[in-house]
């Protein structure tokens, strides 16, 4: 395939996911495959351009929870069939974020977008859940090789166990970068309980996380 | 304090039925009347408190002394029974009760969107034991009517005693799992549209429990049908039917003032669906523009709202509360038809001063002396 070729085969993946259409996603990850396209471009030029369409889509009231999760069903099925053929040194270079919606919050559709989206752009995510005692940040980060904590929020009264969770984790480890996210959530917000960074929505989320990445 | 020229019901009736009352009718203070219980106001903004969360929820004796102390505090002109997932627990969500917030489902009783067919009716017997029963419906029953008798006893005006059920999709994603429930919906819409109709059922059968406990008013709030998750045609598939059918089955049983719709998020898209379901009023949320929905729907349907329950309340003080309420009022209380209140569940830490202030709102922006100088404000601008 020439490049224009190729990049018409990314359009058609990432049209494939905007739509939901996980036939269309296996049928072309299949045919990515045969035609010896990297496997790792495919996923990030294709699905997570797919997804970040979805996501910009989502924030212009175009798209809702039920037809994002069927993009998200969709680019699944590319992945699972994309993610042997990855060559690791295609991953090295990314890294790992440990994402979790925290205390007494069980909203985590937002955080369940966001984490998507982090593991679509090629990063190591470990997903908590929600409700998320602080402790269990903690030990994550002390267990694993863990680059950023990413906390969401849908609660006035969660955003004052956020606080609580950064502060710890500025203490114990401030070396680890925090970033906070979830509706009621804004940047000084996130200024104010000494938080790292901030994003709006998911696929501002992958920018903020590659600007700390560096 | 001053009585009133007329009754609490009389003043929301006014509203309902889109007439201007003497003051703007105003709603309770939601989740933040836990720190009427004990001693907790002197708590408020500390960690540790009087009285806990699930304290609160659990001991009708200690709840109810708390809702009718905000009463008789601050003269609001509803008064809220219990309103925390009663029926999510009844049909077999596992629960987790936080010491100071609001109970969250931890477990969801059903994988597949047809399972509910196993589901047990709930058991809606309305006895309770003091210090045996553990069942939220037996709880919440316990409480409205004994918020009734309180008021009977004193021969006093009493509030809309509030009852509540979940929201039917709500329901269903309390059964299923929100994300399953959004997929199902476009994978199964027959089998979602049967879970959906099976929780529509169980919530009609315990509504009937509570006015016939003692309520005078049932708040029915959507979560899970907010413009925030599905779109307006999502909307009107699913959750509108059985909000429909929620609603006339609360007006058939009670009457046309008893039912309070509430969803969150931005509903702009669907305020003419929300107009039809047949509430006597609804309460829609702070992001939206509460004046173009008295524009829009106001005509034929009374509106409640929407200080932003995370914003002044909670963060700012109380000029700025009253700053926002004040702007709210003027600009939607004209010519009636409307009730205060903020746009979705208070938090619970919101200062005194500031929930001080919002009680006075009514009062001070809202009466029978001041709305003429309000109708020349308005109709001079
Ligand atoms: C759906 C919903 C529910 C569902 C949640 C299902 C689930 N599994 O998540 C259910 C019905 C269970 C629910 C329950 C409750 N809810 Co609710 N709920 C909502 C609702 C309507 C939508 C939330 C949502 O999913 N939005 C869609 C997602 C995609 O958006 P998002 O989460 O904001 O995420 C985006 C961004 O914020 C960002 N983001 C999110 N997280 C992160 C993290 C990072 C690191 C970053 C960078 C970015 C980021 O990216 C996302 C994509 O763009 C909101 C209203 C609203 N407008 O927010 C209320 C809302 C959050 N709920 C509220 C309340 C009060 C409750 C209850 C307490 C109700 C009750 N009285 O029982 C319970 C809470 C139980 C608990 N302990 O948590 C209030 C909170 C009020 C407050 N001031 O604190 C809200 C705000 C409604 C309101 N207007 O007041 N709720
Ligand atoms: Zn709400």
């Amino acid at each position: 395939m020439d490049n224009e070729e190729l990049n018409e085969f990314y359009e058609k993946m990432a049209q494939a996911v905007v739509d939901g259409n996980e036939d269309e996603c296996i049928r072309l990850a299949n045919l990515g495959i045969e035609e010896q396209i990297d496997a790792y471009d495919i996923i990030i030029k294709g699905c997570a351009h797919g997804m970040t369409i979805v996501s910009d889509l989502y924030e212009k009231r175009e798209m809702f929870v039920p037809e994002i999760l069927l993009s998200a069903r969709a680019m699944s099925g590319a992945v699972d069939i994309l993610k042997p053929y990855i060559k690791t040194d295609d991953i090295k270079e990314t890294g790992c974020v440990c994402i979790g919606v925290v205390l007494g919050d069980i909203h985590d559709i937002g955080k369940n977008l966001v984490k998507l989206l982090l593991e679509t752009a090629g990063l190591r995510v470990i997903d908590l859940g929600r409700d998320v005692p602080t402790e269990d940040f903690i030990e994550t980060v002390e267990k694993e090789k863990v680059d950023i904590v990413a906390l969401s929020a849908l609660m006035t009264t969660s955003m004052m166990e956020m606080k609580e969770t950064v502060k710890e984790l500025n203490e114990k480890y401030p070396n680890v970068k925090t970033m906070v996210g979830g509706a009621p959530v804004s940047k000084e917000f996130a200024d104010k309980i000494g938080a790292d960074s901030y994003a709006d929505n998911a696929s501002e989320a992958i920018r903020v996380v590659q600007g700390l990445l560096g | 304090m001053a009585k009133d020229e007329i009754s609490h019901a009389e003043r929301i009736k006014a509203a309902i039925d889109l007439k201007e009352p003497d003051r703007v009718p105003v709603l309770y203070p939601g989740s933040w009347a836990i720190n009427f219980a004990g001693n907790n106001l002197n708590f408020i903004g500390k960690k540790e408190k009087d009285v806990s969360f699930s304290e609160w929820i659990n001991n009708p004796d200690i709840f109810v002394k708390s809702q009718v102390k905000g009463c008789d505090r601050f003269n609001y002109d509803f008064v809220m029974g219990l309103g925390y997932s009663i029926l999510p627990g009844a049909l077999g969500c596992a629960e987790n009760e936080p010491y100071w917030g609001i109970p969250s489902a931890v477990k969801t009783p059903i994988i597949k969107v047809d399972d509910w067919k196993k589901i047990d009716f709930p058991d809606m017997k309305d006895d309770f034991v003091k210090g045996k029963t553990t069942g939220k419906i037996q709880i919440q029953l316990e409480i409205l009517r004994n918020i009734s008798n309180v008021f009977e006893k004193r021969g006093s005006d009493a509030p809309f005693i509030t009852g509540f059920i979940t929201g039917p999709l709500t329901l269903a994603g309390f059964l299923l799992g929100v994300d399953k429930l959004m997929l199902s919906m476009i994978d199964s819409p027959d089998e979602t549209k049967e879970l959906i109709n099976f929780c529509t059922d169980v919530t009609i059968e315990y509504m009937k429990k509570q006015f016939d406990a003692g309520a005078d008013h049932i708040f029915t709030p959507d979560p899970t049908a907010s413009g925030d998750l599905i779109s307006a045609k999502f909307y009107k598939e699913f959750a509108y039917p059985a909000a429909q059918k929620q609603s006339r089955a609360v007006s058939n049983y009670k009457d046309k003032y008893a039912h309070h719709y509430h969803i969150c998020g931005n509903t702009s898209d669907r305020w003419d669906l929300l107009e039809s379901i047949g509430s006597s009023f609804i309460s829609l949320d702070s992001v939206i523009d509460l004046k173009k929905a008295k524009d829009k729907i106001g005509k034929t349907k009374a509106i409640a709202g929407n200080l932003n329950p995370s914003g002044a309340l909670l963060f700012g003080t109380e000029t700025e509360v009253e700053k926002e309420g004040k702007e709210i009022i003027e600009n939607v209380a004209p010519n009636g038809g409307y009730l205060l209140w903020t746009g979705c569940d208070w938090a619970l830490d919101y200062p005194l001063k500031n929930v001080e202030m919002f009680y006075t709102l009514p009062k001070k922006i809202w009466s029978i002396s001041n709305l003429k100088y309000i109708r020349f404000k308005v109709h001079s601008i």
